[in-house]
């Protein structure tokens, strides 16, 4: 009842705000475990897919990419507020990680991988959220 | 004043072409969520078991199955309001149609917390929610008049709240925040236009002021047909670019479902 609330609220009265000013950008990046202890070199999660023209139609994988932006933008910002929906918002990114680490490279299959939150301010970088997801050697 | 407007052909028009335009918008909706149903069924990003605990007595509608099946009704609701030759499907089925489609955009907005395409749910939803009104009065009433100019303030409101935003915003006048928003992965921008842009602030400060400038005048559509057109005709354009630029193509579609409201708000204060 509450989340039902909660969303009606929001499309009825809609804040209208898009595009006010780019602030902190939220970076999702992970790296796969080479071998034992040896982790490989920090990478983005999230790249944007190939464009076409017709795109400005229908355009499942960007409606996809700029969703789970949102989900990378909520989970770190909820890490900055310490906010007590964090948990569900990071189980999300958590999910969105495994998709890819498992999919992509053998390794991180094999041993494990790592992932972080990283919010960017202009020059700064500032780690807000770590986590390493180590698997046991057959 | 009267409950009725005698012979309004236009109420009755605009009401016809914004249910088969929201009709589009929510097909588009429903086809790009039904494409990516790996990522929200068991096993996906957005699976079931993760954010069942909020979902409460809606879970049978919100989980795998469940909300495939309400895809696929929205799907045939969205179609069923495009094809709308109304008049030969009947004011109910119309209705139930958009109550259908609304009910689905409700179910999407609470199982992804507006995640997926957050903005663009809210204007249909909008457009839905007048549109409904307007179907379920009676033609030619004063609330089927409502739930239309419900929509065409929304829409203007839309465009007056993030001009006025952008007008407070220093890196808008200085084009910092266009180029900002190019650079941001999340849009996935072309990279030979970010290039060209990063080497041309003027070009980008002169753009960041067009859009500041359209959204912060779009309120003067409501003063004449005239002023309306060109109005509709830079949003399109503004839309148009937006979509191909950002990715956002679901904007474009939504917005250009409410546009027939603010035409004929125009017409009627005429």
């Amino acid at each position: 009842m509450r989340l039902l609330l909660r969303t009606l609220l929001r499309l009825l009265l809609p804040a209208w705000g898009f595009f006010d000013v780019v602030g902190v950008v939220p970076v999702l990046e992970w790296r796969p475990m080479a071998s034992e202890g040896q982790w490989g070199p920090w990478r983005p999660v999230l790249t944007a897919p190939r464009w076409q023209w017709w795109h400005a139609v229908c355009h499942p994988a960007g409606t996809r990419m700029l969703a789970l932006h949102a989900v990378v933008d909520r989970a770190t910002f909820a890490c900055l507020q310490h906010d007590e929906d964090a948990t569900e918002s990071l189980t999300l990114v958590s999910h969105l990680v495994e998709q890819v680490a498992t999919s992509t490279d053998p390794q991180g299959l094999t041993h494990g991988w790592a992932w972080r939150l990283v919010a960017q301010d202009g020059a700064d970088l500032q780690v807000v959220y770590q986590r390493e997801h180590p698997r046991a050697l057959p | 004043m009267s409950a009725t407007i005698p012979g309004d052909a236009g109420l009755a028009q605009t009401i016809l072409w914004m249910t088969r335009l929201a009709g589009g918008a929510a097909a588009i909706n429903a086809l790009e969520l039904w494409a990516i149903r790996t990522d929200w069924s068991d096993g996906g990003i957005w699976r079931p078991a993760t954010l069942r605990p909020t979902w409460g007595a809606l879970t049978p509608l919100l989980g795998s199955r469940g909300f495939r099946a309400v895809r696929l009704a929205q799907l045939s609701a969205a179609m069923m309001m495009i094809a709308s030759p109304v008049a030969a499907l009947g004011q109910p089925v119309a209705s139930a149609a958009t109550a259908m489609v609304l009910l689905g955009t409700l179910l999407a907005a609470m199982r992804f917390r507006g995640t997926v395409n957050g903005g663009s749910d809210g204007m249909l939803f909008t457009v839905l929610i007048g549109l409904l009104l307007s179907r379920l009065a009676p033609p030619d009433s004063r609330w089927a008049q409502a739930g239309v100019l419900y929509i065409a303030a929304q829409l203007t409101l839309s465009y007056l709240r993030a001009g006025l935003v952008k007008v407070t915003r220093r890196p808008w006048w200085t084009g910092e925040a266009l180029l900002a928003f190019l650079r941001l992965p999340a849009y996935g921008a072309p990279s030979p236009l970010v290039a060209w842009a990063e080497t041309h602030p003027g070009w980008v400060r002169l753009a960041g002021l067009a859009v500041m400038s359209f959204e912060c005048v779009a309120l003067i559509a409501w003063r004449s047909p005239t002023w309306c057109l060109m109005v509709i005709a830079v949003a399109l354009v503004f839309h148009g670019t937006v979509a191909l630029l950002f990715r956002l193509n679901r904007f474009l579609w939504t917005w250009g479902a409410a546009m027939p409201s603010l035409w004929y708000a125009a017409q009627l204060l005429r």
